[in-house]
Parts: C-alpha cells; structure tokens; sequence
C-alpha cells in the first residue's frame, strides 16, 4: 500500500537519531542547519580568491549581497546599513529553505507557521524597538499619519493599529500558506498518479502522464514561488523597518 | 492508511475547487499540531541556528565581500582618473608639440628671410661693385683711347708734311720747302 497522505511530508520528528531525541533536535532543524552551512559555504567560497575579476562563485557571493545590499538601501535609506546583515541572514536562510525544500525527501522547514511565525514576530518587534528608539514615544505618531483631518482620526487610528498589528500574521501566514500550498498540491498530482495506474491499469498510466505534467509545471512555479517569498519577506522587513526610521 | 488516501482524494478535490488552508484546517494539519512538542521546539534550534549564521555573515563573510566590492569600486576609479590623468597629459604634450612646431616654422620662416634679404643685399653690394669697377674701366678705357686719338691726331700734320713732301719730289722734282709746305697745309685743314 502507498503512503499517500499530502500532509506527512511536515510532519515533525527528531533529526540526528538517539542524540537529537535527546536535545529536542528535529528534522526541519536538520534542514537548517544544511541551509545555513549552504549560504555560509557559498559565501565563504565566493571569499576564497577575493579577485578583482570574480569568478563564478564569488560572482554567486558578490550578486546575492548586492542584491540584498541594494534592497535594503533602497526601502530604507542610508540608516538601512545597520540592518544589512539581519537581512541579508534572513533572506538568504529563507530562500535556501525554500530551495532545499523542493527536493523530494527534504524538509521545507518554510512550511511550518511555528517557523515563519518566529521570524515575523522578531521582525515585528525588531521595527517596534527601532521605532521606539528613533522617535521614543513620538512613534505613537505613527498611527496619526499628519496632514489627516481631526474629524477622520477616530477612525484612522483603529485602522492603522489593526493594519499594523496585522503586519507579523500576514508577513508569516503568507510564506508558511505559499509553500505548504506547494508542496500539498505537488503530493496530491503525485497521488493522483498513483491511484490512476493503481485502478485504471494501462488506461490508467496513459492519464497519470496529464497529472505527470502538471507537476512538472508546478515545479517550475515552485522555483518562482520560494525565491518570491524570500524576496517578499525581505523587502516587507525592509518596509517595516522604514517605517520604523522615517514614520511613513 | 485507508484514511489517509480518502483524505488526498478529498484534500485534492478542495485543492482544485477553492483555498488550500481550507482542505487542511483540521487538526490533521501538522503545522498546527502545537501538542506535538517539536512543533514550537523546533524555533529553539531555529534561534541557535540563524543567531550562528548571523554571526558568520555579520562578522566574517559580509564585510569582507564588501571590502572585495569596495575595493574593486576603488580600483575602477583610481584607474579612470589615471586614465583621466594620462589624457590630460597626452592633451597637454600634444599641445606643446604644436606649438613647438609652430614655433620652429616660424623660426626657420623668419631664418629663411633673413637669408634671401641677406643674399639679396650681397648680390646689390656685388653687382654695385662691380658695376662700379667696370665704371672706372670703361672712364679708364675711354681716356686711354681719346689719349690715343689725340695722339694720332696730332701726328696727322707731320704724315700729311711727309705726305706731302714725297709727293711733290715726285711730281716735281724739287725738295719743297718745309716751312711753305705746312704752312700750305695748315691753310688747306679745315
């Protein structure tokens, strides 16, 4: 019998045998931890030669921090620099997350909320602190944007507040919904496939090839999709912290 | 595992006819299965995990590409303003070769008149002086010949006296007198 439940794929067990059952090490830690020795290897390969002229991997190397550089000096000015590395850390954790998750086998640690929910928090509360230490309490303004009618004010505000503390579910809900939703569907065409040749035999193998396709197309929509939501997220941590800095 | 397979079946039938998030919002969703202690376990490695990376990348790896990128930004500079340099320098001494140039055609243009106006006034003294010399020869040579010509003039009376003398022994026969005869002479000369 086929295994065939779409959603065993995220399920969570302990990684590294006997010692991580004891450290509470899991799968998708397991995952992170590749995604962290990738970025820092191709990094640290790109750095190796340290040439004028860059070759292939440094150019690797040099693109994603330009990339990333200019990402967030663009969203958030000059003041940006500071955040450079955290976002930079995100981005790149993310986006290897969601690369590594697209191999059969491996785990898209991107698809948990528990995970997406983490880094949306600390990057809510990472704009809240930048916002409070740049304006101290004048960052209560923020949800006054000037120039807006007194009379229009009790109802901008609630609005505002709620938009704002909206901001840590959307940013999260959006990469765990994105990739779960991925992957569940690519299971689903597999299992299709699977019950096509199981109960129509021959007929069956014949139709299985449209399933068949449409998972190779929602491959290439899932390359998309995991860079797009690393850039996402990224560039909405950007936003925030301008907001943060330069209150609207 | 019966279940599991009615379960892809329905999940794919909601897949294709609305949201996703609504196929799996039972407790079956893994994600949401927070009894499972993994499940907000898991962000405490997350944290150890991601504060490492971020160490390795803000300490080591980001600002050293930086540097490489800073210092090639550097070098693409430095060597446009050398190039800069370089062309304004090549400017400069084409300049002052032009000008050189003009210079020495205008030193030798001036040269080259000085010589024809010298030459010229050697040629005016030169002929000057030699038409002067040729002056005083023709001025000498004149005087010589009216010299001679007096001369001869002078010795005219005596040949016609001799002349004149012989002839008359001949036709006559007598030795005229001398006296007669140029006086005859002198009388006859006009």
């Amino acid at each position: 019998m086929v295994e065939m439940d779409p959603l065993s794929q995220f399920h969570l067990q302990s990684g590294l045998g006997t010692l991580g059952r004891i450290i509470d090490f899991t799968n998708s830690n397991q995952m992170m931890v590749i995604a962290a020795l990738i970025v820092i290897t191709v990094m640290g390969i790109g750095l190796r030669r340290a040439a004028i002229v860059p070759g292939r991997m440094q150019g690797l190397a040099e693109l994603s921090y330009e990339f990333v550089h200019n990402m967030v000096i663009d969203t958030i000015g000059e003041e940006g620099k500071r955040f450079f590395p955290f976002v930079f850390t995100l981005f790149s954790f993310i986006l290897v997350g969601n690369l590594l998750g697209l191999f059969p086998y491996f785990f898209a640690f991107t698809s948990h909320i528990a995970i997406t929910g983490a880094l949306a928090f600390f990057v809510f509360f990472l704009s809240l602190i930048v916002g409070f230490w740049h304006h101290g309490f004048r960052f209560f303004k923020f949800f006054a944007p000037s120039g807006v009618p007194a009379w229009l004010l009790p109802l901008l505000i609630p609005i505002e507040v709620v938009s704002f503390l909206s901001r840590p579910v959307s940013l999260s809900v959006r990469l765990f919904a994105n990739i779960t939703a991925g992957h569940v569907m690519w299971e689903v065409f597999a299992g299709f496939m699977l019950m096509l040749v199981s109960s129509l035999g021959a007929l069956g193998v014949v139709a299985a090839l449209i399933p068949l396709g449409l998972n190779i197309a929602l491959t290439a929509l899932e390359f998309l999709v995991a860079f797009l939501q690393a850039y996402v997220f990224a560039i909405l941590t950007c936003l925030y912290l301008h907001d943060s800095i330069h209150l609207h | 595992m019966l279940c599991g397979r009615r379960f892809g079946v329905t999940a794919a039938a909601t897949m294709i006819t609305g949201f996703p998030a609504a196929a799996f919002a039972g407790e079956q969703l893994p994600q949401m299965d927070f009894a499972n202690p993994y499940t907000s376990g898991q962000v405490v490695w997350m944290v150890v995990i991601m504060v490492a990376l971020y160490y390795s990348l803000s300490r080591r790896a980001l600002p050293a590409i930086g540097g490489i990128i800073e210092n090639r930004r550097s070098r693409i500079a430095a060597d446009l303003n050398a190039a800069q340099e370089a062309k304004v320098a090549a400017e400069r001494t084409a300049a002052e070769l032009n000008r050189a140039i003009m210079t020495a055609r205008q030193a030798s243009q001036a040269l080259i008149a000085e010589a024809i106006a010298n030459a010229k006034r050697e040629a005016q003294q030169e002929s000057a002086h030699l038409n002067g010399r040729l002056a005083t020869e023709l001025a000498r040579a004149e005087a010589a010949i009216e010299a001679a010509r007096q001369n001869a003039l002078a010795a005219l009376p005596l040949i016609a006296e001799d002349v004149a003398d012989s002839l008359v022994q001949r036709l006559v026969g007598v030795e005229p007198d001398r006296r007669a005869l140029a006086k005859a002479l002198k009388s006859a000369q006009i």
